[in-house]
């Protein structure tokens, strides 16, 4: 466990890196001059100077690079352009209201996909109307299901919020958006372990043991079910985490993702530079919390791990 | 004594496929009966209707099973339920894929007396610990705390056995319990089942295609071949004067030819067991070197040839 455990990180490590690289060589397609952004429309030559000295924006290239890797490193993501205040300080006091949404999707998808998912495995034949709906939901864009849901449920009826704060009310559409998103792929997993599950020989000896139905459905169907939707919900719960842009901009949802979208309209180099490297940090942070919490659930992946 | 299992004329369908034709079979109190035939030849699938184990599409189709005067043919929901395990418990071949992998040995065995006695889990934890240790599992607590894949085969077919005695199964079917182990864990798997039949009164049906364990554990044998009972009896009797000419050429592949030196390493019976289309007639007689001209058309009736021992074959009829 130590050993898979200390891969594991390195190979994250390798990735943030990879990241980071990135985002440093990508930030030049942005178009300005930073220097000009700071310091105004009407900032004198030698203003611009001194500006572009203090962000050593003349220095070569590679010098530059080191500079950023090891702020990076240290922690330090810059200073906003726009904002004036420390990225890192901007992207903390969004997490809380990112966290609720990513919790209040994940909740609407592990409930909704994985109890229709069960329902759909212990039927004999497969539900032809899930499989509609899946494909349904598989098609419609994150932004024009929010958009439905926003006209229908805020506009027309009336009964929840349009949005722009984050109290539960205003919680269940974004979350809705981002849980029915997910469904068909929980559904699609749990249906399929079910099965699995049911036509396996353990489960003739747990038939043959006169097990009560409900101790058969909940020992033996469902913790068969539980490995793989851990892996998808650590999949998820990174990918929410770091901002869903769609989802909070349609529901003026004040998350990351929100936060990400206004430092790309702003041109707000090291905010939209920090904004990435953090998604990479809790990308690669959640993946390997899937994978522990995962090797705990399920024995088996202890040999595959070991081997 | 009286019969604990009867099994009367039944017969099992899959859809259109009939897997077992009108078989009938009794063992009594405390002895083996062993259900000897190759792949395909309706053992397994009687075993499962005598266990109410059917998979889905497979059903009794005509027939009763009494086990202990209990029909459980008839058994339906709680009944059955309740029937199982108490009146029938199951040995599986592949005692790796009959465990949950998830779930330690313990709790499989344990969770019989939570869901029965609904005793609290320790409880439960406990009784189960000292049923690993009475199947001679060493540092059973330990053991209980393992998932199957970290048991050895041996280890995982006695926590199986320690299952049908928390189960106090009246009759136990043993599905060929010792065809994935090696010899030595073998003889082992067979003297606990011995014990416990000598200790605790069990009564098996134990299914097998191997002759060295029929002649080990059975009190009585049947030989099946294409969902028939070909032939029946005392394990002596069948053994001394086989008179089928299945289990003729089924013995003759375990002894090799006693009088003259095989040409072959192997003694084989020519030809393959049905598969899919079982032949009318006697199912035997494509392969048979004795078949003449009923055994194409007729199916044999089942002839007595000793006490107790009978067999389907037209050359057994009357005036042959």
């Amino acid at each position: 466990m130590a050993r898979y455990l200390i891969v594991r990180l390195g190979l994250g490590l390798v990735t943030i890196a990879g990241v980071v690289l990135l985002t440093f060589v990508l930030q030049f397609s942005l178009p300005g001059d930073p220097a000009r952004r700071i310091a105004g429309p009407r900032a004198s030559p030698e203003v611009l100077a001194t500006v572009r000295a203090n962000l050593h924006l003349d220095d070569p290239i590679g010098s530059q690079l080191v500079t950023y890797v090891s702020d990076v490193a240290q922690g330090d993501l810059g200073v906003s352009y726009i904002r004036r205040r420390p990225v890192i300080d901007l992207v903390m006091e969004r997490l809380p209201a990112t966290a609720v949404l990513a919790f209040g999707g994940l909740l609407v998808e592990v409930l909704l996909g994985g109890g229709l998912g069960l329902w759909d495995g212990l039927r004999r034949k497969r539900s032809r109307v899930l499989a509609a709906g899946n494909v349904v939901l598989l098609s419609i864009p994150t932004y024009s299901l929010g958009f439905m849901l926003l006209v229908v449920f805020a506009y027309r009826l009336d009964l929840l919020p349009l949005g722009g704060g984050t109290s539960l009310e205003e919680l269940i559409l974004p979350a809705l958006t981002l849980g029915l998103f997910g469904v068909p792929y929980y559904a699609a997993v749990v249906s399929e372990s079910t099965r699995t599950a049911l036509s396996s020989p353990y489960m003739r000896t747990a038939v043959a043991k006169g097990l009560p139905r409900r101790v058969i459905l909940r020992r033996h169907v469902l913790r068969n079910c539980l490995s793989p939707v851990i892996t998808l919900a650590g999949l998820d719960v990174a990918i929410y985490l770091s901002g869903v842009v769609f989802v909070e901009s349609v529901f003026a949802w004040p998350g990351i993702g929100q936060l990400q979208e206004q430092a790309y309209n702003e041109l707000d180099r090291p905010l939209l530079m920090g904004t990435v490297i953090i998604a990479a940090v809790v990308v690669v942070a959640f993946n390997l919390i899937a994978d522990v919490v995962r090797v705990l659930v399920d024995p088996r992946a202890r040999v595959e791990e070991a081997g | 004594m009286s019969a604990l299992l009867e099994v009367d004329r039944v017969s099992v369908r899959y859809g259109d496929f009939q897997a077992v034709t009108e078989a009938s079979l009794a063992v009594e109190e405390g002895h083996t009966m062993a259900i000897v035939g190759e792949s395909g030849s309706g053992k397994t699938s009687l075993a499962l209707a005598v266990a109410r184990l059917l998979p889905p599409g497979g059903e009794i189709a005509a027939g009763a099973v009494r086990v202990d005067g209990v029909d459980v043919t008839g058994l339906r929901g709680a009944d059955l339920r309740r029937a199982r395990g108490r009146l029938v418990g199951y040995l599986a071949q592949d005692s790796m894929a009959a465990l949950n992998p998830v779930l330690p040995a313990g709790l499989q065995v344990a969770e019989v007396f939570e869901a029965r006695d609904g005793v609290r889990r320790s409880d439960a934890r406990r009784q189960a610990v000292e049923l690993l240790g009475q199947v001679g599992i060493q540092r059973a607590a330990e053991v209980a705390r393992m998932y199957p894949h970290e048991l050895s085969g041996g280890m995982r077919q006695r926590v199986m056995i320690a299952m049908a005695l928390a189960l106090r199964s009246r009759l136990l079917i043993a599905d060929e319990p010792t065809t994935a182990l090696d010899v030595t864990v073998q003889a082992e798997i067979l003297a606990l089942a011995a014990a416990l039949q000598a200790d605790h009164g069990v009564t098996f049906l134990w299914i097998t295609h191997d002759m060295g364990v029929v002649a080990e554990v059975a009190d009585a044998v049947a030989v099946m071949y294409g969902g028939r009972i070909v032939e029946q009896g005392p394990a002596g009797e069948v053994f001394g004067s086989p008179s089928h000419p299945y289990t003729q050429a089924l013995l003759e592949t375990v002894r090799g030819g006693a009088e003259a030196a095989p040409k072959t390493p192997f003694a084989t019976i020519a030809g393959a067991p049905p598969a899919g289309v079982i032949p009318p007639g006697c199912p035997f007689h494509p392969r048979c070197a004795h078949a003449f001209e009923p055994c194409p058309e007729i199916v044999p009736a089942i002839v007595e040839v000793g006490p107790a021992h009978g067999a389907a074959c037209h050359l057994l009829g009357a005036g042959r």
